[in-house]
């Protein structure tokens, strides 16, 4: 009885284990990363890139691949090119020599997770490696280098054609890297090699009926077809796709007509003069497709395990044979990965050339691809499946059995023991079960592009136009002059706009709440670096929680009840009189609040607030505020405000970037429910502090817009507390600096006795 | 009914050890024949290259110019060898090769083409000002060509399903610059079929 029990004890044991590498590699991917997700939609690679470099998921061995394409990716974005080259040269080496799984992640992924196997790449995600790599050449001013990149390309796209020869990959050639790749020869001068890739590419489309994942044949292409063929003279070519992409331009065969006898024979003029600088203009928007997973269960037994689930309108089927003498049991489960669009700010973009709006023509569209792709390795891994299945259904039957040998003390032979280890270890089995939902995150969702003439020895300043559901966004992109043709990218991973609040920020307007953003201001920082999310889930929260932890942490911030504040409060008014107040102000964790005001000696007003009523003292005498008056009273800056903001309530608001006196904020929103007031709090995106907050009181028929600034934080009792607060209205600035401030002293229940 | 189960398990666990082994190179002969995806290869690269060569060393255009000039050996140039043809192909790789025959036949001349050219032009430009009197090479003492080479590569594919052939059609024409006659046209087919 004893050993039985130990035996069941190990079994036990066993499936606790197995639970427990389940419940370690909770997640997925994405939301193992969604700190660096919302960095990369605020525009704050500097924030993205620390974050991978601390995302313990990423810095596997295993996971090194993705690492290196998610990092050489950030250090594009943020300029630093012969960086994100290495990681990405890296990343097409490590590709080359064959990632290759070891024994024990073989059997750990097929005992728990598909994830514990090396991330090997996604076909898309190879090729895309080039485009980038080549856009960094291009950037550093090396043609030639990215030439190589170009070539690479073709080999990768070979060997993508040649891996699965029987047809059964739809995506198995990718007509955008060869238009990348025509652009690339191109920009080294090689003509022919580019016309034999934007070739290779129109014959992509053509074989698919003129759309290919999503993408119809670009205009841009069949101008590159026409005007490479005919500076290489390939008459019989070049008439030819005159007669398909110009009927109209093509009469006789391209032979001279009546009406225009001067038109050389065979070959027409070229249709404009080449400028000697073009720049080639891709525009990334959005982010791609990141990979969830859904969990099929079913109970029952026979041959098969079948389950549907719905992709979009798509309902999709597995089907997946179970091998035979295995149990199946009660508890099953396969975890399936699934691509989520992540929608984009912007629907379309176009750029303005001598004047013309030129718009960016679609090139690839990365969910179609990305989905294919999947679809296409599922059918291939099904049997991968099957073996995940087995082996889990193999150990809960090994441990049932076990249990069997170890129990006979049933009188009628049964073993409860045995099954309840079975049904153990098909909990545990489930619970293991994880889809493997890696991908390359920091892909965008689309690549448009457009060609430009560059006019000579200028920098060429472009006006971009973005098409958002909250209006036209406009940017100015400006392109070096350089001969040749030149690639550039410029991206809006989110929404490229900047609220805007200035030192004089403060307005009559009404203040309307959740109200759309107001017009683009420039904030003179990169082009590209700012970006504000349609919406970004956990983003206010997130922001919150950093602004906690920057001040000391929440544990810290629930240890002060009372604050004594003594400050010196200069006004100025709008006609030039200067006020110089000496205040005194009490504040208690719940919202009484005193405050003593005294100029030039003499005490003028004394305030107290109780709960959500406000009492002046009139000489001895307590007189009840008005609404009005309290709600203005609540206005003045006090320390304790910071902490005012509900910092669990879901009304808070993510508004996007800001940039307050020369730093990027964030912008959060909320509404204050006593006051009605419109806040909109503005955290250092650097420090994660407090730097401004704007509030819009109603005050009878009037709206009172304050600004107010938090400078000059100091540490006190470890807690950091702004010891200048600049506030500006419509009428008035005043300037607080606080010169003593002392946390639960000084401050007593009497303090707020009203009488 | 344990062992059976544990042996499963552990053939499924032992399976995926075998899976993956270490890449092997192996150096061969540049004249193995390593046909591997049907494609333009090396081996095509230089089969077209020798018998090219062949040709228009045997040729009897040769012996006519030596005749009509007092046994003057020609000056040619390698123009451009255009790709017409489905796949990207590095041309220069055979293009090479002719030119090294043609020198070394010792019966021709061959001058500088291209890119090279406008590189040799720059470093005389650059002698005039910093190499001395007697080292300094002149301008306009270059060898005119008298023929150029010049090519296209053409390919045909044709496929049904599994089945695929291509075939490649090289051609290279040696034309007289001052007349513009052309006195020699050499080809190479090549046809693969790939199942």
């Amino acid at each position: 009885m004893k050993a039985a029990k130990n035996t069941g004890a190990v079994i036990f044991k066993t499936a606790a284990v197995l639970l427990l590498i389940g419940f370690q590699s909770c997640g997925t991917y994405n939301s193992k990363t969604s700190e660096i997700e919302s960095d990369l939609l605020n525009g704050n690679f500097d924030n993205a890139i620390a974050n991978i470099d601390k995302n313990k998921f990423l810095q596997k061995d295993r996971n090194r691949l993705l690492y290196l394409l998610e990092k050489g990716k950030l250090e594009h974005l943020k300029g630093n090119y012969e960086v994100s080259n290495q990681f990405f040269e890296d990343a097409y080496i490590l590709i080359d020599d064959q990632i290759k799984t070891n024994a024990g992640q073989a059997v750990a992924a097929k005992f728990t997770n598909p994830m514990a196997e090396p991330y090997k790449g996604e076909d898309f995600e190879k090729v895309t490696i080039h485009y980038y790599k080549a856009l960094n050449y291009s950037h550093l001013g090396m043609p030639n280098e990215a030439l190589v990149e170009a070539k690479r390309i073709n080999i990768k796209l070979l060997e993508l054609n040649d891996r699965y020869p029987d047809n059964k990959n739809k995506y198995k050639e990718d007509a955008f890297s060869q238009i990348i790749q025509g652009i690339l020869y191109e920009g080294t001068g090689d003509i022919n090699g580019a016309f034999i890739a934007y070739r290779n590419a129109q014959e992509i489309y053509d074989l698919n009926g003129g759309t290919y994942f999503n993408v119809p044949l670009p205009e841009q292409l069949k101008e590159d077809l026409l005007r490479t063929s005919r500076q290489l003279g390939f008459t019989q070519e070049h008439n030819d796709y005159l007669k398909k992409f110009r009927p109209q331009d093509f009469s006789n065969g391209g032979k001279p007509s009546a009406k225009n006898p001067k038109k050389e024979m065979g070959m027409p003029p070229m249709p404009k003069p080449t400028p000697t600088g073009e720049a080639v203009v891709f525009w990334e928007n959005g982010l791609g497709p990141a990979k969830d997973q859904i969990i099929l269960t079913v109970s029952g037994t026979g041959y098969f395990f079948y389950a549907t689930y719905m992709d979009g309108d798509v309902m999709e089927d597995i089907l997946i044979p179970i091998p035979s003498g295995i149990n199946i049991g009660t508890v099953n489960a396969i975890a399936i990965p699934k691509y989520r669009k992540r929608e984009n700010y912007y629907s379309k973009a176009s750029i303005f050339v001598n004047g013309n709006e030129q718009k960016f023509e679609l090139a690839q569209d990365f969910y179609p691809i990305a989905k294919q792709c999947l679809k296409d390795r599922m059918l291939r891994e099904t049997i991968d499946l099957v073996l995940r299945f087995a082996t889990k259904k193999g150990a809960s039957a090994l441990l049932g059995a076990l249990a069997d040998g170890a129990t006979k003390d049933n009188k009628d032979g049964s073993n409860d023991l045995g099954d309840l280890v079975r049904l153990g270890a098909d909990i545990a089995g489930a619970a293991t079960e994880k889809a493997d939902t890696r991908n390359w995150q920091s892909l965008p969702a689309s690549i448009s592009y457009a060609r430009v003439p560059l006019q000579e020895g200028v920098d060429n300043k472009f006006i971009i136009k973005k098409y958002g559901p909250k209006g036209i966004d406009t940017d100015t992109l400006t392109i070096p002059y350089r001969r040749g043709l030149q690639i550039v990218n410029y991206f809006d991973l989110g929404r490229t706009q900047i609220l805007p609040l200035n030192n004089n920020a403060t307005t009559t307007s009404k203040f309307v709440p959740n109200a759309s953003l107001e017009p683009a201001t420039k904030d003179g920082l990169a082009s590209n670096s700012a970006a504000i999310p349609a919406e970004a889930p956990g983003m206010a929260q997130n922001i919150v929680a950093k602004y906690t932890k920057a001040l000391g942490g929440i544990e810290k911030l629930k240890t002060v009840s009372t604050t004594l504040t003594i400050s010196s409060v200069k006004t100025t008014a709008q006609d030039g009189a200067i006020i110089t107040k000496e205040v005194t102000s009490k504040t208690a964790a719940n919202t009484n609040n005193y405050q003593k005001i005294v100029t030039n000696g003499k005490a003028v007003e004394t305030v107290t607030l109780k709960g959500y009523e406000g009492f002046v003292k009139d000489g001895s005498k307590y007189i009840k505020m008005s609404p009005e008056q309290y709600n203005a009273s609540l206005m003045l800056p006090r320390p304790l405000q910071n902490y005012n903001l509900p910092l669990e309530g879901q009304s808070l608001k993510y508004e996007g970037i800001a940039i307050v006196n020369n730093q990027r904020t964030y912008a959060l929103s909320f509404i204050e429910p006593v006051t009605n007031s419109g806040i909109i709090n503005y955290y250092s995106v650097a420090t994660s502090l407090l730097i401004a907050t704007k509030t819009s009181t109603p005050l009878g028929k009037e709206l009172i817009v304050t600004t107010s600034y938090f400078t000059d934080y100091k540490d006190v009792n470890g807690l950091k507390f702004p010891y200048t607060i600049t506030t500006k209205g419509d009428n008035f600035t005043s300037e607080e600096r606080i010169t003593q401030l002392k946390i639960n002293e000084g401050v007593t229940d009497a303090d707020f006795k009203i009488n | 009914m344990r062992t059976n189960t544990l042996k499963f398990v552990l053939a499924i666990a032992l399976g995926f050890t075998l899976v993956n082994c270490a890449t092997k190179v192996e150096r061969v002969s540049e004249n193995t024949v390593t046909d591997l995806s049907g494609r333009w290869n090396e081996t095509d690269s230089r089969l077209t290259a020798e018998e090219i060569t062949a040709e228009l060393m045997d040729h009897a255009w040769y012996s006519t110019y030596a005749s009509e000039n007092g046994g003057k050996k020609p000056v040619i140039i390698v123009g451009l060898i255009t790709n017409k043809s489905h796949e990207q192909i590095a041309t220069e790789t055979f293009s090479k090769d002719i030119e090294k025959a043609i020198i070394n036949s010792g019966r021709m001349k061959l001058v500088q083409a291209g890119n090279m050219r406008e590189e040799i032009r720059a470093e005389r430009a650059d002698q005039q000002n910093n190499a001395s009197q007697s080292t300094m090479k002149k301008f306009g003492l270059e060898n005119g060509a008298d023929f150029m080479l010049q090519g296209t590569i053409n390919s045909i594919v044709d496929s049904n399903k599994k089945e695929k052939s291509v075939y490649y059609q090289i051609d290279l024409e040696l034309t007289h610059i001052q007349t513009n006659d052309k006195v020699w046209i050499g080809d190479k087919k090549i046809k693969k079929l790939i199942k």
